[in-house]
Parts: structure tokens; sequence; C-alpha cells
């Protein structure tokens, strides 16, 4: 291919580069790069770690003659880019315009790459209405001096920004790489491999979701990306004698005086007579765990709103919470409870002889009862970890649960909606976080958790099909 | 770091819900989810737990004048990339100038300003601190309705008169100044965090050996500026203490001196620095109990300290934690100064040798520039409580 350089918004576009109308001159291209805000953090003496990188815009200036036949062409010409460049300029200030992209390619490059142009101008000479550059002429054609200055996107795009037609990347629950979508269980995933990511930066996203066989209503989603390596320990039952390590029963906590409690920090008086204490329950923390994760507690039956829960994880002369502010309290209506994000330690720690990571690390579970309330048992099958390393997503419904629809998250588009026909008038979820991005040329899974208020074994069946596409991305170009 | 504003229109019911409101309630109420990584502040404090917040929406043309319409008195959340609540109150300001909407927000135990008790509520005099917020909590509409986190605040207070014009918040400020418990004399404080739920609790007590585990470890290397910046003086140490009580019961005596209670450490460190307590007219064994803790908290310098501190710190597990966890009400050391934050040191030496351990009063987090600014709280005045209790001014000379 030659060298590319376009303007378009989608109703015209205009090749730089045609020597009719408008001509480049050598060098007169230049194209910056982003500017970057870095922020660095460091919990020791002599350990840094970058904790955040900001790219903002870039600025691209273009040097050039605007020619024509005639001076009029010229004219003409000239209007044409004012004409684009003032329509984008009012879609940021007003909401209306289009949007615009500049298509670069270098000569002998495989394809082009896309920037979206926010702003921008053309600029002609002051004295550019006198006689010599009126008729100023480049060999046969009337021609003036002109420059274009933009503010352009961090970002190069593989895919035109003007259109939203994503490529669709095969995924795989365990088996074969597939396009089309492939069956993911509650808790379980849907892998991307390597290859199907190109680009240097991180690739956006549409996520696609429809119903399966094992498909019911949900309330909340959670879509956990997963960057390898990957966790292989992410569910630890409650009646699991090789799990839980602390406090008894398995599964079943009493109206009084609550079990272990040779821990607890607190005395509160919540009610008119016994005094609520804590509980505790622990599960040996597994080298198969690592990383940042997002913890659910699954119940047999729905729990009641008067249990409060917190977790964390910490050594084995005290039951530390992650945070004592950070108790949640249960919907009542669901048999999963959210937890929140817990970060187990960054790297495996040497093991012991026991063969666990180190045996006096746990994950802890607080339990606090309101006493005020009528007296409740609650019952607690699992705990799971959702693995969120790379990023999680929360979709929320809006007012029952989703019924059966296909749900499609764009962050190309920056909008979440439904397809099918039902329900109709309005968007039934919204999405928050952020849209889910993927790493270039590493496989990585996205891992989904639902919650809906069907029972424990019909939530667990719940099942989707998953239908992943992209857009990759570059800082520079495309080559 | 990576902050999202999720806002809801404003609702007043139960927060019941795991995160979200009843399951069966309306979630139409969505207004929208925004970045605000860049232009985030937000402040925690006791009293109250969230303080204030502000952020700055974009949105262009139309859309910023239908955003600056709807979102005065909406509930908004400040997600981290976690999903974890990092703020949560309510909008209370608005401003809307060249597409950009500037919004600020209030902690929920700000609403207490706008609500009035009604009279005569607490008529017993035994009604303790944990009674009359319990009452409050169940009063407020906007705060969750559930009692688990109000410690057994038991100290009696007595009756309460609330005047017609006295707020919900007049009547907590003005008995939260009294301690936690007869047997805990150390003040308690009340926030509200996350989904509303309201906490009741002491502070921190330091005297305890060792003291209590931190919440957050920091690296000295983290603190930002031009350090801690504070200065300590011996100005008000003494570490050899005389109380002077004139006992009006017994006619045949002046005013007496009682025996000194001396601190060793503090003489070893600083030398010898005598003072006496004017215990006035209570007799010999109150005046040495009020020597003695006096002792304690004249013996070593106090003081108030506020420093800023990075992106980053460590959690209790040792794993890296984002600075803006931190809230007012943890515990934290600054690990490289304090030798002994492993918890062992001993009795006062370990006090002496907390170069920086406290107990944060207040914080204020900007995510512009990744850093938080922490005012850590005096400790240790059970001596001014109880010289106040006895009417008595506490100075020594």
């Amino acid at each position: 291919m030659a060298f590319t350089l376009k303007l378009s918004n989608d109703y015209v576009t205009v090749d730089l580069m045609n020597a009719t109308d408008y001509k480049v001159y050598d060098g007169g291209f230049n194209i910056g790069l982003p500017e970057v805000e870095r922020e660095l953090g460091v919990i020791r003496p002599g350990f840094f770690r970058p904790v955040s990188e900001i790219f903002s815009y870039r600025e691209a200036t273009i040097k050039l003659d605007i020619m024509g036949t005639t001076r009029s062409d010229v004219l003409t010409n000239l209007r044409q880019l004012q004409r684009m460049f003032r329509r984008t300029n009012s879609r940021d200030r007003l909401s209306v315009g289009r949007r615009m992209e500049l298509q670069y390619q270098w000569d002998g490059a495989s394809q082009i790459t896309y920037f979206e142009v926010y702003s921008g101008d053309v600029n002609v000479p002051d004295d550019v209405l006198q006689l010599e550059k009126m008729f100023y002429m480049r060999g046969t054609k009337y021609a003036i001096e002109a420059s274009i200055t933009m503010t352009v996107s961090a970002d190069g795009y593989g895919i035109s920004v003007l259109s939203s037609t994503l490529t669709e990347v095969a995924l795989s629950n365990g088996g074969s790489y597939v396009t089309g979508g492939v069956t993911v269980a509650n808790g379980a995933y849907a892998e991307v491999a390597s290859t199907s990511l190109t680009g240097a930066s991180p690739l956006i996203t549409k996520i696609v979701v429809a119903p399966s066989t094992g498909y019911t209503a949900w309330n909340t989603m959670f879509i956990g990306h997963e960057l390898g390596p990957y966790s292989t320990k992410l569910k630890y039952d409650i009646g699991d004698s090789g799990d839980l390590v602390y406090d008894t029963p398995p599964g079943t906590l009493g109206v009084s005086g609550g079990y272990g409690g040779t821990h607890e920090e607190w005395l509160y008086g919540t009610g008119t007579s016994t005094p609520g204490t804590w509980a505790n329950l622990a599960w040996a923390y597994d080298n198969g765990t690592i990383g940042m994760f997002y913890a659910f507690l699954h119940g047999y039956t729905k729990t009641a709103e008067n249990f409060k829960f917190a977790i964390g994880i910490d050594d084995y002369t005290r039951f530390g919470i992650r945070n004592v502010k950070d108790f949640v309290r249960p919907s009542g209506y669901c048999n999963t409870i959210p937890l929140g994000a817990l970060q187990l330690p960054s790297v495996p720690l040497e093991l012991t002889a026991l063969g666990n990571i180190h045996e006096d690390l746990w994950i802890g579970l607080w339990v606090a009862k309101d006493y005020t309330l009528a007296d409740k048992t609650l019952s607690l099958d699992f705990l799971s970890f959702l693995p969120i390393n790379g990023g999680l997503r929360i979709w929320q419904a809006r007012t029952t649960a989703v019924t059966s629809c296909t749900m499609i998250d764009d962050g190309w588009a920056g909008i979440e909606y439904v397809k099918d026909s039902t329900p109709k008038y309005w968007t039934p979820f919204y999405g928050l976080i952020e849209p889910i991005k993927l790493e270039p040329g590493l496989n990585q899974r996205l891992r989904f958790q639902s919650i809906g208020t069907q029972d424990n074994a019909t939530e667990q069946a719940r099942e989707l099909v998953v239908q992943l596409y992209v857009v990759p991305t570059w800082p520079t170009l495309a080559l | 770091m990576k902050f999202y504003a999720s806002i809801w229109r404003n609702y007043y019911d139960d927060c019941v819900g795991g995160i979200w409101r009843n399951l069966t309630n309306d979630h139409m109420g969505f207004i929208g989810n925004f970045d605000v990584s860049q232009t985030l502040s937000f402040s925690t404090q006791l009293n109250g737990g969230f303080g204030t917040c502000s952020f700055e929406v974009f949105l262009p043309g139309a859309l910023a004048s239908a955003g600056y319409n709807e979102i005065l008195g909406g509930h908004v959340v400040i997600f981290d990339r976690y999903g974890d609540r990092t703020y949560e109150g309510r909008i209370t300001d608005v401003s809307l100038e060249n597409g950009i909407i500037s919004v600020t927000a209030d902690g929920y135990y700000s609403q207490g300003n706008y609500i009035m008790m009604p009279t005569e509520l607490w008529t017993a005099d035994e009604t303790t601190i944990g009674d009359i917020v319990k009452d409050c909590v169940e009063y407020m509409d906007c705060w969750n309705p559930t009692y688990v986190f109000i410690q057994d605040a038991n100290f009696i207070v007595g009756k309460q008169e609330s005047t017609e014009e006295q707020k919900v918040n007049d009547i907590l400020e003005k008995i939260l100044k009294f301690p936690f418990r007869e047997d805990y004399v150390l003040p308690v404080y009340l926030a509200i965090w996350s989904q509303r739920m309201v906490y009741l609790f002491p502070e921190i007590d330091l005297d305890l050996n060792p003291y209590p585990y931190p919440d957050w470890l920091i690296s000295a290397k983290s603190i930002i500026g031009e350090g801690i910046g504070t200065s300590t003086t011996l100005e008000n140490v003494y570490n050899r203490i005389y109380a002077l009580f004139d006992d009006t019961a017994d006619d045949s005596t002046g005013p007496t001196l009682t025996t000194a209670a001396d601190s060793y450490m503090s003489q070893y460190l600083y030398g010898i620095r005598e003072g006496v307590l004017n215990t006035g007219e209570y007799g010999q064994t109150m005046g040495e109990e009020l020597r003695d803790l006096a002792l304690k908290r004249y013996e070593f310098p106090v003081q108030q300290i506020s420093f800023s501190v990075g992106p980053l710190v460590q959690n209790l597990s040792g794993a890296q934690a984002e600075s803006y966890r931190i809230r007012a009400g943890d515990f934290i050391i600054v690990k490289d100064l304090d030798e002994t934050y492993q918890g062992y040191g001993g009795g006062s030496r370990s006090k002496m040798l907390r170069g920086l351990t406290g107990f944060v009063v207040s914080t204020n987090y900007s995510s512009k520039d990744g850093t938080i600014d922490i005012q850590l709280g005096m400790t240790n005045w059970k001596f001014e409580y109880q010289m106040a209790r006895l009417g008595l001014d506490g100075g020594i000379s």
C-alpha cells in the first residue's frame, strides 16, 4: 500500500495526498506522542511501583498546498476542510456534529491506523488575499499554502472510528477456541488466546451475552478480567474439612453466642439482652489463589439481613479483616453475598511441609449478627473468588431481574443495551466501573459471576453464551 | 488510580442490599457512571465518617444542562477499579460552566444537621451514649437502621432534654464529648461508612502493652512534601509530679503535697522535671489518682501530627494497598520510624519510641496527585477528662 493520509467524517472523505486538490509537503506531517502522567508509589524503601498511567491526547500538524484548476476550486477545497472541522469542533461543545478520523498508513505498512480527531483548524497565511498569493500556481494548478492543526486521540485504532463493526475473537471455555459463542456456567470463564489480540495497547471490547439452556434471570453480573498465570483454587467449601480449618459447624451458625470467639475484639450491645458477638470462619489459604479477587459468599438459603459479613486475610495470631468499615449487608433476596475486593499475596509464598502457602495464613470471614432482630440462622455453602487482576465490570439490572435477552456491553460505542425485542422500551441493565480492556498478546480470561433470586442449585446452574469483539489499538502506528 | 462516580436520583428508603438497593426496588433512578479519576477529592472525619467529596463531570452540549438539573440531591457512590466503595454521600452542590459540571457531596452524617429531634426523648437518669445513638439511628431515615456496629458505649449521660430547635447532630455532638465507658475512659466516635451503616467505637488505647495491631503500615519514604514537619517540645513534659490537695473535711491540715509519682524513663531521657498539680478540695486518695493520671499525660511529649502520604501503603497482611483506603478511625504506624511496630515493646519505652503511630482523626485524598493528607489525633486524655469532670483546670505548675 502507498502512503495514506486522509480525513473522513463518514460524509466526506478528503484525500490529502491526491495531488489534485491537496498536496502534503515532504516532511509536512507531524504527529506527536501523547502526554503521559505517571504516578509512582512506594510501600517500603527502595520498592517503587507505578500505580497509574494516564495518556492524554496528542497534537498533529499537516503542512500542505490546497490546490485547484481554478481559483474557485481552491476556495472550494479550503472550505471543505473548514466545514469538516467546524462540524467536529461543535460536537464537543454542543453535542451535535460529526465524528472525524485521521487515516494514516506508512508506505509498505499492512494496515491503516485510525486516530479520532477531537478538534482542529485550517490555517492560511494572513496575506493569502494578496495578488501574488491569489495567482500563485504550482505547475498547472492554483495553490495556497495552508496548515492543519489537530487534537487527536492518544491511541491509534485498527478499525475506523466511524465503524461499528468490531472483530470477533475466538473463545474457549476449556475446550477448542471457537467463534459464534461459548457456553459459560455461573462462575466459569471464557478464555481468549493471545494470537487473537493484536496491537500494542489494551484492546477495547464489546461483550455480548445471550441466554443459554440453563439460563435464569439475574440481578447483578460481575465480570472479572483475569491475566495469567491463572489461579487454580477459587472455591473454598464450608463443609470440606480440607478447606475450613477453624470453627464449626460446617454450614450453620446458631442463634446465640456465636462460634469460635477467642479472637473477637469487640463486644457490642445491639439488643435488649444478649450482646451480639463476632463469629469467625477461616480457611487454609492455598498457593493456587494469588492476586486480586472479588469475593462471594454462597449460602444454601437466602441470608437474613441481620447478619453482616466481612472478609480478610491475616495471620494465625489474630483474625484481622480487610477493613473494619467494609462489612456488607446481604440483600435478603439472594443466596450469594458479594463481599468486596480482596488482595491475596501477589506472589506464591514459601511452602511448608503442610503444603499450604503458610501454615499461619488464613482467609478469614467475620460474621456479625444483629440481635435486635428476630433470631435467625444461616447456612453457608462455599466461598468463591472472582479474579479481577485485569479489571472488573459490573452489570446491574434496573428493575426486576434481567430476563431472557441478549445483552451487549459495547466499550467502543460506550453504551450498554439489549438486542432482543423484549424488553422494548429501555435498557434493562447498566454498567459500573469501566468496560473491560484486554491486554494484547496474552492469553487471558473473562469470568462471569451472576447473582439472582433463584435457589442455590439454580443459581449455580445458570448458563450464558458469550461472544467477544475487540478493537486493536496502538500507541503509535500499526506496521 | 481509577475512580468512578455512580449517581442515582434521590431516595430516602431503606438502603438494603449487599451492594445495591433492595433488589425489588426500582433502579430506573440510575443517572450515570462517570470516570472521575482526574478530579476526585474526598475527606473522612470524626465524627461523621465520609466527609465532603468533589469531582467534575464533562458532558457535551444539552447533556450538560440535563445532567446539571438532575443530579442535585442525588445519591453518589465512588467506586474504585476493584468495585470497592471509596465514598458514599449525597450531592449538595452543583455548578455548570463550559460543559463541566462540578459536583460536591456530603457524607450522610451531615444529614443530621437538617433533621430536628422530637423533644423529651431521653427522660431516664440512666440514659447512656449508646441509647441516644441508637435512637438517632432509628430516627434518621437515610441512615441504615442497624445497630450491629454500635459498640456498647454505656457511659451514663443522664436525662437529656432536647429543645425544639435542636437537630440530631446537635444532640450527638453533645453526648459524644463524654468518654466511651466508665471503665474505658477514652474518646468515643461516630462514623457512617459504606451502605450508610453507623459505627460507634472508642479511640485506640495506646497504653495497652503491646498496643493493638495497626490497620495500615506506611513507609517513611512515601511521606511526601517536607516530611512530617512537626516539632516537639519539652515545655509540657513533667516526669515527677506531686498533687497539692486541701481536704476540707480535715480542718487540722492545710494544703498538703502527696508523695511524688515518677516516670523513670522520662527522667532518664529528659532529666528530672517536677510539677505540682493542684487538685483542690478533694482528699488525698483523689489527689493521688489524679497525680498518677497526670504523670501518664505529661511524661512524654504529646503532639498532633499532620502529614501527606503517596499512593501506596501496606495493609496488615503485608500486601500493598492504596492509600485512599485510609480512613478516619484507623490506626497507622510509620514503620520505619517505629521499631516497636510488632507491638512487643514494653511499657513506657514502647510509647516513647513510637515515632509516628497514631489514631487517624481525619483524611483528605486528592486523585489529581494521588496523595492523602492524614491528621493523627491526640490520645490519652483520660487526665483532661477527669479533671474537667471534677471541675479542675488541670494545669501543672
